[in-house]
């Protein structure tokens, strides 16, 4: 057998489920908004690219300096190449940390988590069959879906050049050695890691400084705040940094190599030399041949330590702590008493998997890094002393910060709310024959959800209109509006939660990203929006009052009074029928 | 206890169950055979409330399955052909929430609990968490969980999976203790051996129909040799009549359709 032998259950199983996948409808939909992502991409860092290649149209300072430098070299780049290079070079830079992380969080699964291992192993196939099939699922998983955003970026930089059809066939060629070679590195690091490590624990605290890097990345990113690049000094200032001594390192990774081969397909003055074409292909063919050296020295006896410590484990590992060593109450069960028995018992599994699950914790510190940075723009909005900046205004934006807020909670809701029926798993059955019934049970899963969102909401609605100044009548607003709208995003939560449940899904942090949880997504979105359209209107009266463009001298109580009623009623029902669905719909769930 | 009437189940053209007529009184054992897709786990799901009805009722205790599932649900103690727990949850914390959910207090599940966890020698490992258990110990701790409540119906698909000689012992003997205090016990199993220990009567289901019920005596009479041959007989390709069986004739209170 080869190793595509090996790989066909996974492509079998892979296509039998987009076979059974439901309807059409669904998976066309799917391909429709992966296809809007790209063009958008596409459109994105186009007009980027091209804004970057005209940098010198911006500033006097570099526009004098692309003269000096046409003066001395005929056929040298101008600065929007050279910066655009920079960008390729960074972007391509930044890709490789992220495949590099990727490879290895993958390959301690396909190499030493993975099911078929136990079988694969008591089988008479030879090692290096087994080692080409796990390198290859390893990279396919990882790099997908990098492959899939650099496709747009790279067209866009087509189109800015001007490329011909040829440069869109042949582009995605230097990245197949650029990619062989992060699996490469992925996969050594791998076998290293589970020679002195776990692998279980291993992959958690890989996935945990994964997230923790992003979330960091992400306030720094912040905190940059690159708004100010709208100003030519700063983006000068930018430039300078960029075009720093220590760039010329990136030329020697494997991401420089690979930049190099591109831009000289755009026949761009930065072609890469001979010897840039033999460290790329030469590099990436030497790591794959030194990977399967070390993997056939390593592999099957780190599989093995694996195997036996993980039997230890079951043999030893004592408890989960003081909490679930005996029946006796913890301080969390006491707090919990004036709820009825079964509620508190639900409630407190529920709070035990939460954090015992280190999937579920690093998705809590992003959506942390998240808020924060949500309140740190609201900060930094300059609302002082500035001409224009009316109370009027003000309110307006306070207004606008309700359906901010919103997002937010459903982004939350759609990550820990949504999931939260499909995260029973299998175990759902215990729910379903035991008296406890469903209703009562889906009103749980609400409660459980809503309690939290609605805090959060009310924090960051009161947070930043704090910040902003609001007068007391917009401040009573925004609170309602939290306390309704979070309503219905719990309930719809969990109506959704329950109909495209997935109790046997593997890993528990995709399923925001499915079908469902899109829909989930956008139909919650619409019921805001037509929920905060309804009270724009009166809003809107009271604006023409207050900026004299009306004819009418005084302000309608009435209109307000149905909109609002309107508004509430629209989340009343969105929650009755989110509420009344997932009741319905696990009722008559049928569990074989 | 148990009572189906003309249980029919259909999952689209196939028919995993055809008018299964079946009543167990309480306090009776009885024992569910048949080969791989014959329809005992079908009937078992439609028991639990977990997969409903083509046509045909079942009720519980009295009670209704379908229209008044969460009385007949609060008789009933389940043990699944497959032990799904929450992984995350240690045996105690495990066993506190199948108490809670049928409302028994702290103290109620304490009491039952550690009498079953010491009869399965899980006491000792009751405070790990569940996903650093064995599959036999999966299967022991749903046992206990399921008992928890003092149910006055036990169904059982397949409990003999992944433990060991000693726990199974223990198991059959458990079961027959259920029965004489009154337990209604339904299980499922392909270890005749465990179904002759165990069963009271038994029930021979093959593409989804009652072949035969009976008590073990009344069976083996009728062609005069072990379980093993008959359940070989009656599950063979061949029709109800070319054997000379009728299901119907066979128990006082089950009739195959």
């Amino acid at each position: 057998m080869n190793s595509f032998g090996l790989l066909a259950p996974r492509l079998g199983a892979i296509k039998n489920t987009l076979r059974n996948s439901g309807s059409v409808g669904a998976l066309l939909a799917w391909s429709a908004v992966v296809l809007g992502i790209l063009v958008g991409l596409f459109f994105l860092s186009h007009r980027l690219l091209l804004k970057i290649d005209r940098v010198d149209q911006i500033s006097p300072v570099l526009a004098m300096g692309q003269a000096v430098r046409s003066f001395w070299m005929e056929s040298s780049p101008t600065v929007g190449q050279l910066l655009n290079r920079m960008v390729l070079m960074m972007f391509l830079f930044s890709l490789m940390a992220m495949l590099l992380i990727s490879n290895v969080i993958t390959a301690l699964s396909a190499f030493f988590a993975s099911e078929d291992l136990d079988m694969v192993f008591a089988s008479p196939v030879a090692y290096r069959t087994v080692f080409f099939s796990k390198y290859t699922e390893t990279m396919v998983q990882s790099s997908w879906m990098v492959m899939l955003l650099l496709i747009p970026f790279l067209a866009g930089f087509g189109r800015v050049y001007g490329a011909s059809w040829w440069f869109y066939v042949l582009f995605p060629l230097p990245l197949v050695p650029f990619i062989v070679t992060c699996t490469s590195a992925g996969v050594v690091t791998t076998l290293c890691l589970a020679r002195f490590f776990p692998v279980n624990r291993a992959r958690s605290l890989l996935r945990f400084l994964a997230v923790l890097g992003a979330g960091v990345l992400l306030m720094l990113f912040r905190i940059m705040r690159p708004e100010l690049l709208i100003n030519p000094e700063k983006l000068k200032e930018l430039i300078f940094m960029l075009d720093a001594p220590w760039n010329p390192h990136l030329e020697r990774l494997p991401s420089g190599w690979a930049v190099k081969e591109i831009l000289g397909l755009l026949g761009l003055p930065f072609s890469a030399s001979p010897l840039d074409h033999g460290l790329l292909w030469g590099g990436a063919i030497v790591s794959v041949g030194l990977c399967y050296l070390l993997a056939s020295r390593i592999h099957l006896a780190s599989w093995q330590d694996h195997q036996e410590a993980a039997g230890q484990e079951t043999a030893e590992t004592p408890t989960a702590g003081k909490a679930g060593a005996t029946f006796e109450e913890g301080p969390l069960d006491r707090l919990l008493r004036g709820l009825s028995v079964p509620a508190r018992a639900v409630l407190m599994k529920d709070i035990r998997t939460f954090y015992r699950s280190p999937v579920l914790w690093t998705q809590v510190m992003l959506m942390i890094v998240i808020m924060i940075i949500y309140v740190y723009n609201i900060y930094l909005l300059p609302l002082r002393g500035l001409p224009g900046v009316t109370p009027l205004f003000v309110e307006w934006l306070a207004f606008l910060n309700i359906g901010f807020v919103s997002f937010v909670i459903v982004a939350l809701a759609l990550r820990f709310g949504f999931p939260a029926i499909s995260m029973e798993g299998m175990g759902f059955f215990l729910i379903h024959t035991s008296p406890l019934g469903i209703p009562r049970y889906v009103r749980l899963k609400f409660w459980s959800s809503y309690v939290p969102l609605v805090a959060i909401s009310l924090i960051l609605v009161v947070i930043s209109n704090w910040l902003l100044l609001v007068r007391p009548w917009i401040f009573c607003l925004s609170v309602v509006d939290s306390i309704v709208f979070t309503l219905a995003i719990a309930a719809l939560a969990v109506g959704f939660g329950a109909y495209y449940h997935d109790f046997r899904r593997q890993s528990l942090s995709e399923i925001p990203s499915s079908f469902g949880g899109m829909v989930y997504m956008v139909a919650t979105l619409g019921v805001v929006t037509v929920a905060l359209g309804i009270q724009a209107v009166p809003f809107w009266l009271y604006t023409e009052l207050a900026l004299s463009i009306a004819r009418a001298q005084t302000f309608h109580w009435w209109v307000a009074g149905i909109c609002g009623v309107l508004s509430l009623t629209l989340c009343l029902v969105a929650t009755w029928l989110g509420l009344a669905w997932g009741i319905r719909y696990l009722t008559y769930l049928e569990i074989s | 206890m148990i009572e189906i009437d003309k249980l029919t189940k259909c999952y689209g053209q196939t028919c995993a169950l055809s008018e299964l007529t079946l009543s167990i009184p309480a306090g009776e054992v009885c024992g569910l055979l048949g080969p791989n897709g014959a329809g005992k786990t079908t009937t078992i799901r439609v028991l639990n409330g977990l997969v409903r009805p083509t046509s045909g009722r079942v009720t519980i205790g009295g009670f209704d399955i379908e229209t008044d599932p969460r009385s007949a649900k609060r008789m009933v103690g389940y043990v699944p052909d497959r032990p799904y727990l929450f992984e995350k949850l240690t045996g105690h914390e495990f066993l506190a929430f199948v108490g809670g959910l049928y409302d028994l207090t702290p103290a109620q599940t304490e009491a039952r609990a550690r009498e079953m966890l010491e009869l399965y020698d899980l006491t000792g490992h009751a405070s790990r968490l569940i996903e650093g258990y064995s599959h036999g110990m999966k299967q022991k701790l749903i046992i206990t969980a399921s008992l928890l409540h003092r149910p006055r119906i036990f169904i059982v698909d397949e409990p003999m999976v992944g433990l060991d000689p000693r726990s199974a012992r223990k198991t059959c003997d458990m079961l027959r203790a259920l029965g004489r205090q009154g337990v209604t016990v339904l299980l499922s199993t392909h270890t005749l051996s465990v179904a002759e220990m165990v069963c009271d009567r038994i029930a021979i289901l093959n593409r989804g129909k009652l072949v035969a019920l009976g008590k073990l005596d009344e069976l083996k009479a009728r062609s005069r040799t072990s379980l093993e041959e008959v359940f070989l007989k009656l599950t063979e390709e061949q029709t109800e009549d070319e054997l000379g069986l009728e299901a119907d004739s066979a128990g006082s209170s089950g009739s195959a359709s």
